[in-house]
C-alpha cells in the first residue's frame, strides 16, 4: 500500500537495446510503473538492471516472464534476494542472467 | 451533456425565488427612502432658495415708494411756500417726468379745500381718467385726509396705471401732489439675464389678492406662476403689493434636482444587478449542493458495486476452498487460507484435495495477480487440476496437461502449482512442481524443503514437468504453501524456505501446528494471500 518502499524506475536507450534500471521492490503495487515503462519503450531488447531491486515477488516476475515470450531479457547483476526467487521458481533458465 | 448540466437544468429554485425577491424588497424600499429623501430636500431647497428671492424682491419693491415720497414731497413742499403754487410744482416736478428720465408719466397738484377739489396744474402724459371725475376726485380726497403716500391703480382701455398721492398742508388749503406711472399693457417685463431674478418667473399683484385683474408686472410667460410657488407682501403706500415667485429652472443646480432620479435609477439597477447575482449564487448553490449529493451518491454506487465485485470475488473463492475436508483412510488433513490486506482484491491462491483410487492428490497454486481475473483462472485451474487427477493423471502429467493448455499471453495470468499424489498404503509421495515453492517434508521429527525439479510456471509454454517419488512412512507430513507465507522484503528466499523448515519440528496435531505456523509467519500487514496444506499420515 502507501506505506511500501515502491520502485523507482527509468530507462535508457543503447542502440538497439533498452536498459531498464529498477531500484527498490517489485511487487504487485509496482508493477504498473514496470508496465508503463515497458510501453514506452515497445522497441528492442531489453536490459534489466536489478542491482538495486531488493524485492521480486509473483507479479513483478509474471510481467518478466511475459515479456520474455515476445521479447530477450537479460537480467543484470541480480542480488542474491532477486536470484533466490529465480531459483525456487524454477525460472532462472528464462532468462539471460549477468551476474 | 455533463452531469453539471443536466443537474442546472433540472433545478427548481423555489427557495431561491423568495431569497432573491425578499432582496429585491429590500433593495427597492432602500432605493425609494433614498430617493424620496434626496427629493425632500431638494424640494426643501428650492423653496428655500425661492422665498429668498421672493424677500429680496419684496425688498427692493419698498424701497421704490420712498423715491416717489421723496419727488412728491419735495414738489408739494415747494408749492406749499409758493405764491404760485402750481407753477412752483410744474417747475419742481418736471425733472421727475419720464421725458427727463424721471419714474413718472405724468404728475400733478391739487387744493382740497373743505369738500372741493381743484385741480392746480398738470404736467406731463394725459391721465388715462378725467381729472375732474368723481374717482379721481376722491383719490385726491383720500389722499387729502392721510399725511402718508397713497397708492392706486387703475386701468382705462389698454393704459394701466399706479397712481401716488401725497399731501401737504398750506395756506391755500390741502396742496395733494399726485403722480402715475405707465405699467406696460400686458403686464410683461423683461428681466435681463445677467440678472438674478432671470431665474424666477415673477409676478407683481397689486393689493394683497393674486386675482388677474391686479396684475401689474409679470416676467412669466403665462400667469398664474406654477411649480415651487413663493409669495411675500410688501407694504407698498396705503396700499401693498404681492410677489409671486418660483424657479424657472432648478436654482439648487442640476445635480440637485437630478440626484433623487439618479439614486432612484442606480437603486433599480443595483437592486436588479444584486437580484440576478444572488439569483445566480443560490442557484450556483444549489447545483453544488445537489451536484454533491449526487457525488456523493455515485461515490456510494460505486463503492457498493466495488464492494459487491468484493464479494463475488470472495464468494467464488470460499466456494473454491473446499468447506470441509474428505475422508482419506491414512490420512489427515489440515488448510488454513489468510486473504491479504493489499487493496480489498482477492488474490489467486488455493488448496485443493482430491481423493483418488491409490490415496489422494493435493494441490496448491497461485496465481499471479488479484481479482475476479485471477479468480476465475484459479477455479479453471484447480476443476482442471481435478479432472486430470480424476482420470488418473501423475502430478507432472497434470502439470504437462495444464502448461499445455494454458498461455500467459492470452490468460494474462500465469500460475505457479505443485501437486503431490501421497499413496498412505504404499507410504511413498510423488510430487510435480511448476514454479512453486518447495514443499516441506517433515518425516517425525526432521524437517527438510522438498528440492525437487522445478518447472517453469503454469502459463508460459508448454513443457514437460519432471515428477519425484519419495517414502512417505507413517508419522510423516507434508506442508504446501504459497508465497505469502514465506515472501520477505530484504530476506533471501532460500533463507524464509530454511526458516520456515526451523518452525516444522512438531508437527501433531496438525491443527495446532497450523495455528502455531500462522501465528508466527503472518503478521499484520501481509499483503499477499497466503494458502497453506498440511497432509499427514495417521498411525
Amino acid at each position: 500500500m502507501s506505506d511500501a518502499p515502491g520502485l523507482t524506475a527509468h530507462a535508457s536507450s543503447h542502440d538497439d537495446r533498452v536498459v531498464l534500471h529498477l531500484s527498490g521492490e517489485l511487487d504487485l503495487a509496482t508493477v504498473p510503473i514496470l508496465d508503463r515503462l515497458l510501453a514506452q519503450n515497445a522497441q528492442g531488447d531489453i536490459e534489466v538492471d536489478c542491482s538495486e531491486l531488493n524485492f521480486l515477488d509473483s507479479s513483478g516476475l509474471g510481467v518478466l516472464l511475459s515479456t520474455s515470450k515476445t521479447r530477450s531479457i537479460t537480467l543484470l547483476h541480480p542480488n542474491e534476494l532477486i536470484m533466490s526467487v529465480l531459483d525456487i521458481t524454477g525460472v532462472k533458465d528464462l532468462f539471460r542472467i549477468v551476474p | 451533456m455533463t452531469v453539471v448540466d443536466t443537474v442546472e437544468r433540472n433545478v427548481r429554485p423555489t427557495t431561491s425565488r423568495w431569497f432573491v425577491l425578499s432582496v429585491v424588497a429590500v433593495g427597492l424600499v432602500v432605493t425609494g427612502g433614498l430617493t424620496y429623501a434626496s427629493r425632500a430636500n431638494y424640494i426643501h431647497q428650492e423653496s428655500r432658495l425661492t422665498a429668498l428671492q421672493s424677500t429680496l424682491v419684496a425688498n427692493a419693491l419698498s424701497s421704490a415708494p420712498l423715491d416717489i415720497e421723496r419727488r412728491l414731497g419735495a414738489a408739494v413742499s415747494a408749492a406749499s411756500e409758493s405764491s404760485n403754487p402750481g407753477v412752483t410744482f410744474a417747475h419742481d416736478i418736471e425733472s421727475s417726468l419720464t421725458t427727463h428720465a424721471g419714474p413718472f408719466t405724468g404728475a400733478g397738484l391739487a387744493l382740497v379745500t373743505g369738500g372741493r377739489v381743484t385741480n392746480l396744474v398738470h404736467v406731463g402724459a394725459k391721465p388715462i381718467v378725467k381729472l375732474t371725475s368723481a374717482t379721481a376726485e376722491a383719490f385726491f380726497r383720500k389722499s387729502a385726509h392721510s399725511p402718508l403716500l397713497i397708492t392706486g391703480f387703475g386701468s382705462a382701455g389698454t393704459a394701466r396705471r399706479l397712481t401716488f398721492g401725497l399731501s401737504e398742508p398750506s395756506r391755500y388749503g390741502t396742496l395733494v401732489a399726485y403722480s402715475s406711472e405707465a405699467l406696460p399693457s400686458n403686464g410683461h417685463f423683461t428681466v435681463p439675464r445677467s440678472n438674478p431674478e432671470s431665474a424666477f418667473n415673477l409676478a407683481i399683484y397689486y393689493g394683497n389678492s393674486t386675482a388677474p385683474s391686479q396684475l401689474l408686472l409679470t416676467n412669466a410667460p403665462s400667469t398664474p406662476i406654477t411649480g415651487t410657488v413663493s409669495v411675500a407682501h410688501v407694504p407698498f403706500g396705503s396700499s401693498s403689493l404681492t410677489i409671486v415667485s418660483a424657479p424657472r429652472t432648478t436654482i439648487a443646480g442640476n445635480f440637485a434636482e437630478n440626484l433623487p432620479w439618479a439614486i432612484l435609477g442606480a437603486g433599480l439597477l443595483l437592486t436588479v444587478l444584486f437580484a440576478i447575482l444572488v439569483d445566480r449564487l443560490r442557484r450556483r448553490e444549489l447545483v453544488a449542493t445537489r451536484f454533491a449529493s449526487t457525488v456523493a451518491d455515485y461515490a456510494g454506487s460505486l463503492e457498493g458495486l466495488y464492494r459487491e465485485q468484493r464479494n463475488i470475488a470472495q464468494t467464488l473463492q470460499h466456494a473454491l476452498v473446499p468447506p470441509t475436508m474428505p475422508k482419506v483412510a491414512g490420512l489427515e488433513f489440515a488448510a488454513r487460507y489468510v486473504p491479504g490486506e493489499e487493496g480489498i482484491e482477492v488474490g489467486g491462491d488455493w488448496y485443493d484435495v482430491i481423493p483418488i483410487g491409490n490415496g489422494v492428490i493435493v494441490s496448491v497454486g497461485d496465481v499471479s495477480g488479484r481479482g475476479l481475473p485471477a479468480a476465475s483462472m484459479m477455479a479453471a485451474l484447480r476443476f482442471a487440476i481435478r479432472a486430470h487427477a480424476t482420470y488418473g493423471l501423475s502430478p507432472g502429467e497434470i502439470l504437462t496437461q495444464l502448461a499445455a493448455r494454458s498461455d500467459y499471453s492470452i490468460d494474462g495470468h500465469f500460475a505457479t502449482v505443485v501437486i503431490a499424489n501421497i499413496d498412505p498404503l504404499a507410504g511413498v509421495a510423488v510430487v510435480a512442481s511448476a514454479g512453486h515453492l518447495p514443499p516441506i517434508f517433515i518425516d517425525g521429527h526432521h524437517a527438510r524443503a522438498l528440492r525437487v525439479a522445478n518447472g517453469v510456471p503454469i502459463g508460459m509454454g508448454p513443457v514437460d514437468y519432471r515428477e519425484e517419488k519419495f517414502n512417505f512412512p507413517p508419522e510423516a507430513a507434508l506442508l504446501l504453501y504459497t508465497d505469502g507465507l514465506v515472501e520477505r522484503r530484504g530476506v533471501v528466499l532460500d533463507d524464509s524456505v530454511n526458516g520456515l523448515v526451523t518452525l516444522c519440528s512438531e508437527v501433531k496435531p496438525l491443527d495446532a501446528f497450523l495455528d502455531r505456523l500462522m501465528d508466527t509467519l503472518i503478521v499484520g500487514d501481509q499483503r499477499d494471500d497466503t494458502a497453506v496444506l498440511a497432509i499427514g499420515r495417521t498411525s
